[in-house]
């Protein structure tokens, strides 16, 4: 009886071990045929880069959308640039590259509070742009730009101590440095 | 290293924890963020898709390098003791909590640590609301709100934890499709995965030898006027601190810091939960991790509370960007510190019932 209880445990120990086996080797074997399939087809993406595709296809996108946008910029006729940006805008009402676009032409037009509001917009949707991984990346032009504005806050807070529109101005560029300093957000 | 006495053991950790987050720095990781297990889990859970953030995504060689450090140290010097059974789901939640909290402070308590000794004045409530937190633990263990005691399990039982690192550390060296990382954001930013897997490992045993904790080394000054592991502390501080300074990191100031925001309140309340949390749980969220591979099971349970809390923060916005706390995660902190208070509160009414 005991004989045949140890032998029948046994059995049962060697069974399961090679049940064990047997069911690792599959699953191993699956795996990396499933691997080889996925890496030899050419049209299958990693994740990188599928995401650095979507972003180069979006700036070549982007740069039809603004050409002429940025011929304005370039030839500092800022007032057509920015009602050609209108323009833009109601046709694409959720670009990103619009909002960095008005802040840009903000800037130069001297309207530094509404110019930093739109930057910390646009780097609200678009962390690409003040991210150094992203091909998206103007991080240095937005700091130079936050940089200048903060000398010209500075100036403004003193002759005008009270004013919630240059405190507001003050809130969004505090925002951008930290943005800009890095982080994991 | 196993000739040195704790004291010793535990400053060697904390210099080489603190110097070793400021190296990752500066070979890739993010600003202020060489370690912090907070930011490492909601990359990992990214990776792991739990969320869907591809920014956030990738599997941090350092997390597994604690784990499986600790779990090749304990078992080498014969100190893997498999135990466990101890108020499971509590443990679970409070781990989920601790994340929650980190998330609105932006960073674990050794991010803390890192972010004053790179001159971040804002972690300043961050190490107010910590202390007061573990502070209040202290005050509640004294007082008999202490978990169940926990009991040996079969062996079987401490080697999960670390063969899932285990297996991860094969995801990131085979790379399988269903393990996504981002090209772009937080998760593109990582040090060399060798060099990360090695600083890991290294920190991660000397952890285990030592048992450097950031809330245990406050809570033990708390409650005992013990030092040792408060000097492990001191020596990351400073070993962070020398690193920022020569290697140009350093800025001292309220403004212009990496991942951090200005509401202070939020942040003190944050790291309440954080210290409370922790010291209920017996350890802060690195030393839960160190403890999960020297074969506590309870400390295993708590990682998966601290995974899922990673996802929820950053699926659910329970969390802080550089504009300040969302509301989700204010909501989410007083949630965490309610359900801390009422732990604590039932564990004193049954341990005064045993009296």
């Amino acid at each position: 009886m005991l004989l045949a209880q140890k032998l029948s445990g046994n059995i049962l120990d060697i069974l399961t071990k090679a049940a064990l086996a047997v069911l690792t080797a599959v699953m191993l074997v699956m795996l990396v045929q499933h691997e080889l399939a996925a890496r030899n087809s050419a049209t299958v993406l990693d994740s990188r880069e599928q995401e650095l595709h979507k972003i180069q296809q979006r700036m070549e996108l982007d740069s039809k959308i603004f050409h002429e946008v940025a011929v304005f910029f370039e030839e500092r006729r800022y007032r057509q640039a920015m009602e050609k940006l209108k323009e833009v805008q109601t046709m694409h009402p959720d670009s990103s590259t619009a909002l960095l676009w008005q802040a840009r032409l903000q800037y130069e037009e001297g309207m530094v509070a509404e110019s930093l509001a739109d930057y910390r917009q646009a780097v609200d949707s678009e962390p690409g742009f003040i991210d150094r991984k992203s091909p998206l990346f103007v991080g240095k032009r937005i700091k130079e730009k936050v940089d200048e504005s903060q000398e010209k806050l500075q100036r403004e807070m003193q002759l005008k101590p009270n004013d919630m529109s240059v405190q507001k101005a003050l809130d969004d560029l505090l925002y951008l440095k930290r943005r800009l300093a890095g982080g994991c957000e | 290293m196993a000739r040195l006495k704790l004291p010793d053991l535990a400053v060697s950790t904390g210099i080489v924890l603190g110097a070793g987050a400021v190296v990752l720095t500066l070979l890739g990781n993010p600003t202020n963020s060489g370690i912090c297990i907070s930011c490492f889990l909601e990359n990992l859970a990214g990776s792991l898709q739990m969320h869907d953030s591809l920014r956030m995504s990738y599997v941090r060689p350092e997390l597994l390098g604690f784990l499986l450090g600790s779990f090749v140290t304990a078992k080498k010097m014969r100190r893997f003791r498999v135990t466990g059974g101890s108020s499971p789901l509590i443990r679970f939640l409070l781990g989920l909590f601790m994340i929650v909290g980190c998330g609105i402070f932006i960073g674990c308590p050794i991010k803390m640590i890192l972010r004053l000794a790179a001159g971040d004045l804002t972690a300043i409530a961050a190490l107010l609301g910590l202390m007061f937190g573990i502070w209040l633990g202290g005050r509640y263990i004294r007082a008999g709100s202490v978990l169940d005691r926990d009991k040996e399990l079969p062996q079987i039982n401490g080697y999960i934890l670390p063969g899932i690192g285990l297996l991860l550390l094969l995801f990131v060296l085979l790379k399988p499709s269903f393990i996504v990382q981002g090209a772009t954001g937080p998760g593109a930013q990582h040090a060399n995965l060798w060099i990360s897997l090695a600083v890991g490992l290294l920190i991660g045993g000397m952890a285990q030898r030592s048992g450097l904790c950031i809330t245990g080394g406050l809570r033990n000054f708390f409650l005992f006027k013990e030092k040792t592991l408060l000097w492990g502390i001191v020596a990351a501080f400073a070993s962070a601190f020398f690193v920022s300074l020569i290697s140009g990191q350093f800025n001292l100031g309220f403004y212009d810091q990496p991942g951090a925001h200005p509401d202070n309140l939020w942040t003190f309340l944050a790291m309440v939960l954080v210290g409370l949390a922790a010291v209920i749980v017996d350890g802060c969220p690195f030393r839960q991790l160190i403890k999960a591979g020297q074969g506590d099971v309870d400390a295993g349970l708590t990682c998966f509370g601290m995974l899922t809390g990673a996802a929820f923060v950053v699926s659910w916005q329970l969390r802080s960007t550089s504009a300040g706390p969302e509301f989700n995660g204010k909501i989410a902190t007083l949630a965490g510190l309610i359900f801390c208070l009422t732990v604590v509160l039932a564990y004193r009414r049954k341990s005064a019932a045993a009296r």
